[in-house]
């Protein structure tokens, strides 16, 4: 092989790692308020995969009797199992109506779904959004767009063509100017809409209660 | 036997820092398309570099390049329920599927039987980036050989 041309290959083999230093100190430069928010995501999931929990937990047999007659269009489901690794809750949907719901899988991408299988979760809830019932037809039109779209698990807040199951439903609110996590974060997890000052509990069932 | 280790330990090398790369992109939405185009073209050169080799290296560079995902898939494919690796799997083969998903970010979703047409790119990405390898490195005399050409 010639000389230039092992220099030449050499160099393209450092592409992508100097793109990926470049990138992180250039995202890390411009969110030092996520570094400092102690609730951050990551912090979440660093603390809690220390300890040994990663990703979403397995399914156990526990179950739920959560009664889902009180919800409307535009209202928000969380369910989780014991040891999520990002908190109390893994899993995030948005209710339709018809006893139907748009949430986001790895397999489905995002999906709809019957709301039954949010009685197999051990920790569940049910969130009313606190806005207009126009705004929240609008934030699930937004949802039904994104039918078919892809789920990342580690789609980042910006942009709107990665999506995971919390993301979806954040971004179907803000697109109505309703910011339902405005804390400085990379991502969504599912207990941020647990949180917001912006939503009621409708009911909710769990070991954690 | 070294040209091969060479070889694979390159494609690994490539295939994980285009996954970082591509995934802190998208928090710059649009250019991770970029990424994903500027990863096809440099695993293009990494075949095109390989066309010195015999058939039978290049085959063994794909299998312990791709071998891994493929296992996955087939963890996917036979249904197995249960375990660490069976239950990430999903994730794990979208994460080295990472520059194909950019592209396919682009378009709108398409579902077939059930499944958005992404999950069945995942799921045969070791076959999809194991005959672009193998394309690419098979030597242009070899293909101007068994070109068709015009009869005038």
């Amino acid at each position: 092989m010639p000389k230039k041309s092992r220099y030449q290959s050499w160099i393209s083999l450092l592409i992508f790692p100097s793109l990926t230093i470049i990138l992180a100190l250039s995202i890390v430069a411009q969110n030092q308020a996520v570094f400092s928010n102690s609730d951050a995501v990551m912090y979440t999931y660093l603390k809690n995969a220390c300890q040994g929990q990663a990703g979403y937990a397995y399914m156990s047999n526990c179950g739920n009797n959560i009664s889902f007659t009180e919800l409307e269009p535009g209202d928000i489901l969380l369910g989780g199992y014991p040891d999520c690794a990002y908190g109390r809750f893994s899993h995030a949907g948005i209710y339709l109506g018809k006893g139907q719901v748009a949430e986001g899988y790895v397999d489905l991408g995002i999906t709809i779904q019957t709301l039954d299988h949010y009685n197999n979760y051990s920790d569940i809830c049910l969130l009313k959004v606190k806005a207009p019932q126009d705004v929240k037809l609008k934030a699930v039109d937004y949802v039904l767009e994104q039918e078919g779209k892809i789920f990342y698990p580690l789609a980042f807040k910006p942009g709107d063509r990665w999506w995971n199951c919390s993301k979806i439903m954040w971004k179907a609110y803000c697109e109505q100017g309703i910011n339902l996590t405005p804390e400085a974060d990379f991502w969504i997890a599912p207990d941020a809409f647990y949180q917001s000052p912006l939503v009621d509990i409708i009911a909710e069932e769990g070991w954690f209660k | 036997m070294v040209q091969i280790i060479l070889r694979v330990s390159r494609l690994y090398i490539l295939q994980l820092f285009a996954f970082l790369a591509i995934w802190l992109s998208s928090y710059y939405p649009g250019m991770e398309v970029f990424l994903s185009i500027l990863y096809f073209l440099l695993m293009a050169l990494e075949a095109r570099s390989a066309q010195r080799l015999k058939k039978r290296e290049i085959l063994i560079i794909i299998l312990l390049w791709q071998g891994p995902a493929a296992i996955l898939s087939l963890m996917l494919l036979s249904g197995m329920n249960g375990g660490f690796w069976s239950l990430n799997a999903p994730f794990l083969l979208e994460f080295w599927a990472t520059p194909l998903m950019a592209c396919f970010s682009c378009f709108k979703g398409l579902i077939l039987a059930g499944k958005p047409l992404y999950y069945y790119c995942i799921i045969s990405i070791p076959v999809l980036l194991g005959i672009y390898y193998y394309l690419l490195s098979i030597p242009c005399s070899l293909k101007q050989k068994n070109l068709i050409r015009w009869p005038f």
